[in-house]
């Protein structure tokens, strides 16, 4: 026999008597109001937040494609043997090594040729990679001593400058026809060059082509224009002068 | 007693107040408003992704670059051109020559005069000129001085000491270079 079971809940009865109720269509339609709100919650704002992202996501892409495509253009314009040219130029613009012979040899030469005597010179080897107080580069002070008059040391310095263009005067010590003299010469470590061809713009500024061409002009430890080919093939459209 | 009042089943919604009805119709609304806009958004948003343009720019972009490997090393090659003449023309830039500055020492220095001593250190030039001749020492002294004056090369001049051994003058002064 089932006991009578008065005072216990019965679930069932109050559900009963709640969904007749008066209150049941605010709480069905409640209900759907707050899964809505739920939905809008977990799915709307996640996904708005991801089409923001992803528009954001399409604009850099579109502009890295159509960077790319810039430089692919411009890069298949440009003659392989003139860039070739300028990339050879560029490389010897610089020392790569603290090249003590071809600096001694074109200290020896610009003194030859100015009138003064180079009667001795030192190197400060010291520190392995010294930053020039020019620029951001490393350098190699040299502490010289010449004899001549100051005309001639003024030209000595004019034709330093073409055969070891990238030298910075620390001091200068005149006294009488005995000049002592302490340069910097810069040099350059072969560093690879990482290139992203979506990000950035490639391509030979005309500063840049007008400064290859002079500095092709100058000696450069003996590697200037004469040791550098300047035949240019001109059947390739480009932007690029030639020499 | 009515049959309301004895039945045990809650009251019908044909009894519930007009105000109540009101409520109930705008709670509606808003639940089939919210029923059929809400999931509408969330379609069109999902479709918006699935059908975003990103990963054909994607693929775009690595067939471009798969197919133009040979114009990679070019593009190094104009990286590795522009990064060393810019590095060296910033050195050139800031560099110290001072070439311009002893040309224009010497070329205006009278013939009887000379360069006893000089010396350059930074931005500071100390020269001690001697000579003979006090008119041509004070010409070279207002020739470095208009110089200053238009300035040319130097910012600054002092003449420290003009002293004398016999007959030879001497000057010593300093210029500050521009």
């Amino acid at each position: 026999m089932n006991k009578y079971t008065h005072n216990k809940f019965n679930y069932k009865m109050l559900w009963f008597r709640f969904s007749h109720s008066k209150y049941y269509p605010f709480f069905q339609n409640g209900m759907i109001i707050f899964s809505s709100l739920l939905l809008a919650i977990f799915a709307i704002v996640p996904l708005y937040l991801n089409i923001l992202n992803l528009n954001k996501n399409v604009d850099e892409n579109k502009k890295e494609v159509n960077q790319l495509k810039q430089n692919l253009q411009y890069l298949s314009a440009e003659p392989d043997s003139v860039i070739a040219q300028y990339y050879n130029l560029a490389d010897i613009t610089y020392l790569q090594t603290k090249d003590f012979n071809s600096i001694s040899a074109a200290l020896s030469a610009a003194a030859a040729e100015s009138g003064v005597s180079l009667n001795s010179y030192s190197i400060d080897i010291g520190i392995v990679a010294k930053k020039s107080q020019a620029s951001d580069v490393n350098s190699l002070v040299m502490k010289l001593t010449l004899n001549g008059s100051v005309s001639s040391f003024t030209n000595f310095l004019k034709d330093l400058a073409t055969k070891a263009p990238l030298f910075n005067v620390q001091s200068i010590d005149i006294a009488g026809n005995n000049i002592n003299l302490v340069v910097e010469v810069a040099y350059l470590p072969y560093s690879e060059s990482n290139v992203d061809l979506t990000t950035s713009p490639i391509s030979l500024s005309n500063n840049t082509i007008t400064l290859v061409q002079k500095f092709s002009q100058w000696d450069n430890y003996g590697n200037g224009t004469n040791s550098v080919s300047t035949s240019n093939s001109t059947s390739v459209a480009g932007n690029l002068p030639p020499f | 007693m009515n049959n309301n009042e004895i039945n045990l089943l809650p009251v019908s919604s044909n009894n519930i107040s007009l105000v109540l009805q009101k409520r109930i119709k705008i709670v509606r609304f808003v639940a089939l408003f919210c029923l059929f806009t809400i999931p509408s958004i969330v379609v069109i948003m999902f479709l918006l992704v699935i059908f975003s343009p990103l990963s054909s720019l994607q693929q775009e972009k690595t067939s471009l670059l798969a197919s133009n490997t040979a114009l990679q090393q070019k593009a190094e090659k104009i990286d590795f051109i522009e990064n060393r003449i810019k590095l060296a023309q910033d050195f050139l830039n800031k560099r110290e020559m001072y070439d311009g500055v002893l040309s224009e020492l010497t070329s205006s220095l009278p013939s009887d005069l000379t360069i006893g001593s000089l010396q350059f250190t930074q931005k500071n030039v100390v020269l001690s000129i001697s000579g003979n001749s006090l008119l041509s020492l004070k010409n070279y002294r207002e020739s470095l001085a208009s110089d200053v004056s238009q300035s040319k090369n130097f910012k600054s001049i002092v003449f420290h000491t003009l002293t004398t051994q016999g007959s030879v003058y001497q000057e010593n002064l300093s210029l500050t270079i521009k």
